[in-house]
């Protein structure tokens, strides 16, 4: 057999986990926390329906579906990244970091406005339950978005400094694993709280 | 028979999951902005727990790794699946 | 030790001890006055024990800090502590007004000792912990400020690992969040406020970064283990630390007149604050099996591996237990909470100072490590200890238990003293436990004066630098 027929095409074998042991572990103690807080929500709502549905109508719903398509887009850019330095191809990878790490920006300026709206409507934590698990799991996240940009922003520059290659990237499959967490959250916020009533 | 290069495939792969993610999250928001009751709901349920899971599973890098982390993550969107299910059968 | 200026953190250490073994004896007898009311009454009433007991706990748990600061941060920095002069002046004021400051709460009555001290001009006296005259929290800013300037300078001129870094940062928090200690409102909620971001941003934020990286420290040290590995546990722990912790204060404020959302948010994020503390004995556990040499101080490694496992159960586990809204609702202040009190103090931030002493104690006195026989005595006393604080918190988990049913959930609830009545065993237990405590504690120090010869390194000792 040769070395490619090893690596690609035998599907059945299990490989290791992309990017870093540690990074997994915190991916997975974030998704528990968001788990506790989805359900959290769906059993306030079984119990507070009328109102969740009423103010469930209020939501931009129109932002919320372009920030779903920013993220899984940038999501696509980070895996593009990956597959580049994997290939060695190093301007390629810095190119599709830079894009997922713009897309995620569009997000956090669409996400600010939607805020500043919010404010202007008078939505508050203490307003009502509703409002209480909105704003808090969609601010949450919001400081996710700010973290993995950070990360991703942190990750560049070390890719600029050559610091990765064919061989040794795993920072970039670490990012690249938290930034796919944030979209999973976001998506799966964006079906329960927006779409979902 | 011709194998497309591993490098080419992955692409390949990792567009048409971005293809079926965008397709899935218009299909939703068109669907919870049309229509009303419970079919759509469970529609809804099943599009937003594939599209979790294919994100998980794809470009997360899950797909082929040891037993372990896929079951972990299995259980934990079986977890967000519930919340789901829990929010959908709920009638609007 | 590679560093001459490292010295200045024996007297800290040294301090940081006998507070300690002053803290335990004020706690016996604060448990002998649960058994008899009269002991040493009215001389030293009960509230006056209990605050000695309380602030002799944060003073050397202080010192101990200070003390492993001037310790690592010189190592970590590769150069010459700024100021060691400095440094040793800070130690004597700090002990001194320490020592001050405990006579003042046992020879003069508090609102007296608050007419003294100028309380009437700005108000700070009387919240737990913080129950300090003002000059003596005056003094705390000083000291810290001292510190603070002192390990920066040293930062800045040396090497910055992110080790270093992280811990001179954790000591910049803990300082900033010790600011509130100084606004103290009539306004309840408020005052209950800025008590618990304090109390709490301390133990469940700030100083858990101390923790992680005072344990980085030793494991990087005793195992051999890629610093590059351990500084990336470090840094998750740290974020999952404050994703949990931050909005985790809100397990304070349930029924206290604070908004009613911080059921929601108090309940779910602080139900996530264990998941740090599980880390930290992942990331232990797994550096150990992944060492690269023996290190010869025993000693120092059973208290490595001790200290995340105990904060672990403490904090993790019986924090855990009375967190959820409906459970504090009735577990708030009950023995519960002093059990969860007692072990999570002593299990994550008196044992983390002891491993670092135990660690750095030897090289302070210039060896790599001490006699086989001083490990002993050290090991016997880790155990004692450690299985006495867990006796006693049992107990007081018992006794919690009786107080929530009798007192607050049956029909016929019964009165506070009565059911401290009913518990008299457990505060029997409770104490019995104190005085094998104190036993462990003396074999623990007499491990410091057990002779025999240092244990050589067996060759593969860390190279300097790394
Ligand atoms: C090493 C870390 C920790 C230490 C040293 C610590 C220490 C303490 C102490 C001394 C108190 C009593 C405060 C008072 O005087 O009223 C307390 C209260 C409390 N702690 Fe912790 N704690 C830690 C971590 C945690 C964690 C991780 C949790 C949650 C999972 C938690 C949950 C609580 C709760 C709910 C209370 C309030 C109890 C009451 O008011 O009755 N603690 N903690
Ligand atoms: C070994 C013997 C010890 C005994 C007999 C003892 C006894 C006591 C007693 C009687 C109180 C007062 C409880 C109340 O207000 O009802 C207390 C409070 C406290 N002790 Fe100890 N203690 C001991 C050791 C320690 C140690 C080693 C630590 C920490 C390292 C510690 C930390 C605390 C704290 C944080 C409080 C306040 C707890 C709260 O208000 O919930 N104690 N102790
Ligand atoms: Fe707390």
């Amino acid at each position: 057999m040769d070395t490619e027929t090893l690596t690609r095409a035998d599907t059945t074998a299990t490989q290791p986990l992309p990017g870093d042991f540690a990074i997994w572990v915190f991916i997975f103690a974030e998704l528990t926390v968001f788990g506790i807080l989805f359900t959290a929500y769906a059993f306030a709502r079984e119990s507070h329906l009328a109102l969740f549905n009423m103010e469930q109508r209020l939501l931009d719903r129109q932002t919320a579906l372009a920030n779903t398509l920013l993220l899984i887009t940038s999501s696509y850019a980070m895996v593009r990244s990956v597959l580049a330095i994997r290939a060695d191809q190093i301007a390629r990878c810095i190119r599709w970091l830079l894009l997922a790490m713009g897309l995620g920006c569009g997000f956090v300026v669409l996400k600010i406005r939607e805020f500043a709206h919010d404010a202007t409507l008078g939505i508050t934590l203490s307003h009502n339950l509703f409002d209480m698990f909105y704003l808090s799991l969609t601010f949450f996240h919001f400081m996710h978005v700010i973290l993995g940009l950070t990360i991703l922003a942190s990750v560049t520059l070390r890719a600029l400094g050559g610091h990765y290659n064919a061989s040794s990237h795993t920072g970039v499959e670490s990012a690249g694993a938290y930034w796919h967490m944030v979209d999973l959250l976001w998506v799966i916020l964006f079906a329960l709280v927006y779409v979902i009533h | 028979m011709h194998h497309p290069s591993p490098v080419t495939h992955d692409i390949q792969h990792a567009t048409m999951v971005w293809g079926l993610l965008v397709g899935m999250t218009l299909c939703s928001f068109y669907l919870s902005t049309q229509l009303a009751g419970l079919r759509l709901m469970s529609a809804i349920l099943t599009l937003a727990i594939l599209k979790a899971a294919w994100i998980a599973f794809d470009y997360m890098g899950l797909r082929r790794t040891q037993l372990g982390w896929r079951l972990a993550m299995g259980l934990w969107l079986a977890m967000v699946a519930s919340a789901i299910a829990l929010s959908c059968f709920l009638p609007g | 030790m590679n560093f001459a200026s490292q010295r200045v953190a024996k007297p800290y250490f040294i301090g940081a001890l006998a507070l300690f073994a002053g803290q335990i004896i004020f706690g016996l007898i604060a448990g002998m006055q649960y058994l008899d009311g009269s002991f040493l009454f009215p001389a030293f009433p009960f509230s006056v024990i209990r605050t000695v007991h309380t602030n002799l706990l944060i003073v050397w748990l202080l010192m101990a800090f200070m003390g492993a600061a001037y310790y690592i941060v010189p190592e970590e920095a590769q150069t010459e502590l700024h100021s060691p002069r400095l440094a040793l002046l800070t130690f004597w004021v700090f002990l001194i007004a320490g020592v001050l400051t405990i006579l003042g709460y046992l020879f003069v009555p508090y609102s007296q000792l608050a007419a003294m001290t100028g309380n009437a001009i700005l108000p700070t006296m009387g919240r737990g912990y913080l129950e300090q005259p003002l000059p003596t929290k005056i003094g705390i800013v000083l000291v810290a400020l001292s510190l603070l300037f002192n390990v920066t300078m040293t930062l800045a001129k040396g090497r910055k690992t992110s080790l270093n870094i992280v811990l001179v940062a954790g000591l910049w928090g803990l300082a900033l969040l010790f600011l509130p200690a100084f606004y103290f409102p009539v306004d309840t909620v408020k005052a209950s406020y800025s008590w618990w971001w304090v109390v709490h941003g301390w133990v469940e934020g700030d100083w858990e970064l101390i923790l992680s990286a005072l344990l980085g420290f030793i494991l990087v040290r005793m195992t051999g283990v890629d610093r590059e590995i351990i500084e990336k546990w470090m840094y998750i722990i740290i974020a999952m630390t404050l994703i949990s912790g931050i909005i985790g204060i809100g397990h304070h404020y349930y029924y206290t007149g604070a908004p009613e959302y911080w059921i929601w948010l108090g309940s779910i994020f602080s139900a996530m604050e264990p998941v740090p503390f599980l880390m930290l004995v992942v990331f232990a556990v797994r550096m150990l099996i992944s060492r690269r040499h023996e290190y010869p101080n025993h000693a120092a490694l059973l208290w490595a591996i001790g200290t995340p496992v105990m904060a672990f159960l403490g904090a993790g586990f019986w924090g855990f237990m009375i967190t959820l809204a409906p459970v504090q609702y009735y577990t708030h202040g009950t023995n519960f909470t002093a059990a969860h009190g007692h072990l999570a103090f002593f299990g994550a931030y008196a044992m983390v100072s002891l491993s670092i002493i135990s660690y750095a104690m030897p090289h302070l006195r210039g060896r790599m490590a001490n006699s086989l026989r001083a490990q002993r005595w050290e090991m016997t006393g880790f155990w004692i200890m450690v299985i006495s604080m867990f006796v006693i918190a049992l107990a007081l988990t018992g006794a919690g238990i009786v107080t929530v049913f009798l007192q607050r959930m049956g029909e016929h609830p019964i009165s506070f003293m009565g059911v401290q009545y009913q518990e008299r065993v457990f505060f029997w237990i409770r104490e019995v436990a104190g005085f094998t405590f104190f036993s462990g504690l003396v074999a623990y120090l007499t491990s410091f004066f057990v002779g025999g010869d240092p244990v050589a390194a067996h060759g593969a000792t860390v190279p300097r630098g790394r």
